[in-house]
């Protein structure tokens, strides 16, 4: 089951630490507020570094878009994206893999030598609680009430999502205004979001 | 009533969206094969290591002698690098160690500033 509450707090903790917070986000900005000693490489650098393909890397981390990978010896953490992704996807990749770190998963995974034939209900809720980590990172429910979102079109420009991403977000956050019950993590976010200095980026 | 076996075999098959013809023809058995393992024809110890592979799981698993799927070795993990994802189970010894030596590659390089900063 993903633990909703738990998610929400540890990006309402990333929001209060961030110093300025800038739509949309850039999630690699957050690595300086977590206390995980973290990098980011895409899949094309490392293959480069490698000498190897960018297919061996998707096979590596088995998939198309990215993988966090942990290194227990020194307890460092090693995102890997594919960098030929749209940004929007590049944005959303990586936020949901710094979701993978914050909350934990991978050193769940360590402690209990959690086989995925064996535990595949730990994985997918892991999964399941990095997206939702990733949607109240870039576009938070509350926030894009407090920022008069109107439309699919208009929550892809100002959060950066992908189209489809950003259509999924507003559909969600339409029935969220309908029946929402105000939350102290909804007066958190939107706290954070009054006191920092909130910039938007110039949309062309 | 059909042998653990058979209903193992089964089982997987469905899981992983895959059917007896296919398996049948990836592992170069003929066809029918594994049907006829559904009463007491008894299959060589090849053949069931062959699906067990295919499966990535135990042979114990597969004749019941054991409810536990994962081999001893997928359960110990693996000690140098923790991955959310599972792409390694499935590899070839061979295979692994080449993408662990990438990984390596990609933290030393990753983290190459924090080496300097160490020295």
């Amino acid at each position: 089951m993903v633990r909703n509450v738990f998610v929400q707090r540890n990006v309402l903790e990333l929001y209060q630490k961030m110093h300025t917070i800038t739509y949309p986000i850039y999630p690699e900005t957050a690595l300086p507020y977590i206390r995980k000693n973290c990098r980011i490489l895409s899949y094309q650098e490392i293959a480069q570094v490698a000498s190897c393909t960018v297919e061996d890397i998707a096979v590596l981390c088995k998939s198309n878009s990215g993988a966090t990978h942990l290194e227990p010896e020194s307890d460092r953490y090693l995102i890997l994206y594919n960098a030929s992704m749209n940004a929007g996807r590049v944005r959303w990749t990586i936020a949901h893999e710094i979701g993978h770190i914050c909350l934990g998963h991978l050193e769940t995974i360590e402690e209990a030598n959690i086989a995925y034939t064996e535990h595949r209900e730990f994985f997918d809720q892991f999964e399941g609680e990095a997206d939702l980590f990733a949607w109240n990172l870039l576009a938070p429910l509350p926030i894009m009430r407090e920022m008069g979102i109107r439309s699919a079109e208009e929550t892809k420009v100002v959060y950066g999502l992908s189209a489809q991403a950003a259509a999924l977000q507003y559909d969600r956050y339409i029935k969220w205004c309908r029946s929402h019950i105000k939350t102290a993590w909804e007066n958190g976010m939107l706290r954070a979001f009054r006191e920092k200095q909130i910039h938007l980026e110039e949309h062309q | 009533m059909d042998s653990i076996l058979y209903t193992r075999i089964k089982e997987l098959c469905l899981e992983a969206g895959t059917t007896f013809a296919k398996l049948e023809a990836d592992l170069g058995f003929s066809r029918t094969t594994i049907s006829k393992w559904k009463g007491a024809v008894t299959p060589s110890i090849d053949k069931v290591t062959k699906i067990a592979n295919y499966f990535h799981v135990s042979i114990d698993y597969l004749a019941g002698a054991s409810d536990i799927r994962s081999t001893a070795n997928d359960l110990a993990g693996d000690p140098d690098y923790i991955s959310l994802q599972r792409a390694r189970e499935r590899m070839s010894e061979q295979d692994k160690e080449r993408m662990m030596g990438i990984l390596r590659i990609g933290f030393d390089y990753a983290f190459s500033d924090q080496k300097k900063d160490d020295e």
